[in-house]
């Protein structure tokens, strides 16, 4: 749902102004290149309007400092909705998410631009605001039944407390605006997220424990948060495996 | 008792023709179009009356003459051999149909078994035999109904409640079971009262009335088996309301399986209503009774919405085990297109024997059947739900029904 994302992409333009237009709109029309070659060149079946692609594009401009150059921007976005989606087969193909691995192509290819302020790691006034955005958009989503609120409270609470236990009660980074974004937009994408719910609740907690784990320990993409869902997206085959229901024979 | 796991709670529908309950009998066909199997024990021209027996297990739903014996289309195969008679008007019965025979109570497993077969109640007949090994120990008259529209249980249930219950203590009789339970879904509250009354002030030991939560598909018997008395259908017999009632008909009455009662329905229809229907009677005659279609309907469904058939031609006879004919709008069964599967685990969660369709559905998209056989295929009970739930619109039971057809 495009829609659920508004409140938070308004304040991304509010707060950092013409350079977040700039950012969203590259990330928009490479994002759209891509989903557009991958029809062209992979022969994979174009459905520009199923909104899918937008969403990417909005989640990646959202993830990037609006530093970034423009270059840095649309290779990003292309490599991310092309290798990360379009070579899988397209829509419901892929194992890992699209903005994501836009993200990695970007940390790894330019790695010092891609340190600046971003929704990751925005701090005092900036950051509650982002909060507040996300938190409405995970309520429409959560109110039109899009996701289910199982999975950002599980991811939320997993992250709270792994993080109490391990910095012995220093940190609590909940209302981080990353962890907010990728809890309602991330954690909630059914493609790459387990076909169970069982199986979707335990993805949310080990989510939770790698993005603590990440931010702590070691460094991580996007501030941790973005190698633990990357990880988990790979453990997903494992995990429907593990909590596949048991037919019953009648 | 707890709701059913995957249990979807459907839109009912079926008020409009509940209003009232009772069961319409309308004017007689102009003619019947019988399908049968094996020999033909009539010859075109030849006057037959109702009730005659015409073949095996069918016999004349209408007194009139033989007009022709032929290949003519069917519901569900393509076309079938069967016995068109046209009406004289006169409904003239077998003498013998309709003197009432009390005494069933002294009658064996063997001579009930015999009636049943002679009646053309071939399905709970032929059942009956085979139902020896292992021994039935229950009987269920499913009175669930969870498909949406379809209300000619409920409306016979409420005609009919005293003979309802005497059809049950009848096959009980028959298969040696030891216990009865009537089986309702919690939409049908007013049914459940009449039948407790009526088996309270007929002193009525032998029958249990369950009531459970509404949820589709409470009515495939193997699932209400489970949700009932939690075991395997081994040792249950499951027999319909209709049949049942057929069962009492055909003991005490000596009338054969040749009427019954169908829901004409759907948002298409000008008056739905429930009216007795003579076996064989044309799909098109028989939506005349509710006063036609009062716009055109994308589909008219043989049966209920879920699992019933969708009709190319209405040129079709209704059969004994049709409960419904059901005229549903453009905005309720348009075409829609299909996307691609995105995971979301629905499907899943509405399946009633726990499979995982997006799995099996996969895996036969791409022609894998031993994977999709390894997912459950073959489990399926086609119930419908995951169709029903999917948000891409996959053909998710087609795909199952073609990873089990490898």
């Amino acid at each position: 749902m495009v829609g659920a994302l508004v409140p938070a992409l308004l304040v991304f333009f509010f707060l950092f102004g013409l350079q977040a237009l700039r950012v969203t709109g590259l990330s928009l029309a490479s994002v759209l290149l891509g989903e557009w070659s991958g029809a062209k060149l992979l022969g994979n079946k174009l459905r520009l309007y199923d909104g899918s692609a937008v969403i990417t594009a909005f989640l990646f401009a959202l993830m990037l400092p609006v530093s970034l150059s423009s270059g840095a921007v649309a290779l990003g976005g292309f490599f991310g909705i092309f290798f990360g989606k379009e070579i899988f087969g397209g829509l419901g193909q892929n194992p890992f998410n699209p903005a994501l691995v836009g993200r990695a192509f970007v940390e790894l290819s330019f790695p010092v631009a891609a340190q600046g302020v971003s929704l990751g790691s925005a701090s005092g006034m900036s950051s509650h605001l982002f909060a507040l955005a996300l938190f409405m958009g995970g309520a429409i989503l959560i109110g039109r039944r899009v996701i289910r609120w199982e999975q950002p409270v599980i991811y939320g609470f997993s992250v709270l407390i792994f993080s109490w236990i391990l910095t012995r009660g220093a940190k609590t980074p909940l209302l981080n605006a990353g962890i907010l974004l990728t809890a309602f937009f991330i954690i909630t994408d059914p493609v790459t997220s387990p076909l169970t719910r069982w199986g979707q609740r335990g993805f949310a907690l080990g989510a939770g424990i790698l993005a603590v784990s990440f931010q702590l320990f070691t460094p991580g993409l996007w501030g941790g948060v973005g190698s633990g869902i990357l990880l988990m997206n790979a453990l997903v085959p494992r995990l429907d495996e593990w909590f596949r229901p048991q037919q019953v024979r009648l | 008792m707890k709701p059913l796991r995957g249990g979807l709670r459907l839109e009912e529908k079926k008020e409009a023709s509940l209003l009232p309950w009772s069961i319409t009998r309308p004017s007689l066909p102009r003619r019947v179009r019988i399908p049968f199997q094996g020999q033909s024990l009539v010859q075109t021209g030849q006057r037959v009356r109702v009730g005659e027996k015409i073949a095996e297990t069918s016999h004349a739903s209408l007194s009139g003459t033989v007009s022709r014996i032929g290949r003519f289309p069917h519901p569900v195969l393509v076309d079938s051999e069967a016995i068109e008679i046209l009406s004289d008007g006169k409904d003239e019965r077998l003498p013998g149909i309709g003197i009432e025979r009390n005494a069933w109570k002294n009658l064996s497993r063997e001579e009930i078994r015999k009636i049943l077969l002679e009646s053309g109640i071939d399905i709970v007949g032929a059942d009956l035999v085979s139902a020896r090994d292992p021994q039935v120990d229950t009987l269920i008259i499913n009175a669930c109904e969870s498909e949406p529209y379809l209300t000619s249980d409920h409306s016979l249930l409420m005609s009919h409640p005293v003979e309802i219950l005497k059809g049950g203590e009848i096959l009980k009789q028959a298969l040696g079971a030891r216990d009865l339970i009537v089986a309702l879904e919690d939409n049908k509250e007013e049914v459940a009262e009449l039948l407790k009354s009526k088996t309270f002030f007929h002193s009525w030991s032998g029958a249990k009335i369950e009531v459970l939560p509404a949820r589709y598909p409470l009515g495939d018997e193997r699932i209400l088996v489970r949700e009932l008395l939690g075991r395997n259908i081994s040792g249950v017999f499951v027999s319909t309301v209709a049949e049942v009632f057929a069962a009492y008909e055909a003991v005490v009455f000596r009338k054969p399986f040749y009427e019954r009662v169908v829901t004409i329905g759907g948002e298409c229809v000008v008056q739905p209503h429930n009216f007795w229907i003579r076996v064989g009677t044309l799909a098109e005659e028989a939506v005349k009774y509710a006063k036609g279609f009062l716009r055109d309907p994308e589909k008219v469904v043989l049966g209920g919405p879920m699992t019933g058939t969708a009709l190319e031609s209405l040129d079709v006879p209704i059969l004994k085990n049709v409960p419904g004919i059901l005229g549903l709008p453009r905005e309720l069964a348009k075409p829609e297109s299909v996307e691609p599967c995105i995971r979301c685990g629905e499907c899943v969660e509405s399946c009633p024997v726990f499979l995982s369709p997006a799995l099996i559905t996969l895996a036969a998209e791409k022609d894998e059947f031993e994977l999709a056989r390894g997912y459950g295929a073959s489990l399926c009970i086609e119930c419908g739900n995951c169709s029903y739930v999917c948000p891409a619109k996959r053909p998710m039971l087609e795909l199952i029904q073609y990873a089990q057809s490898a």
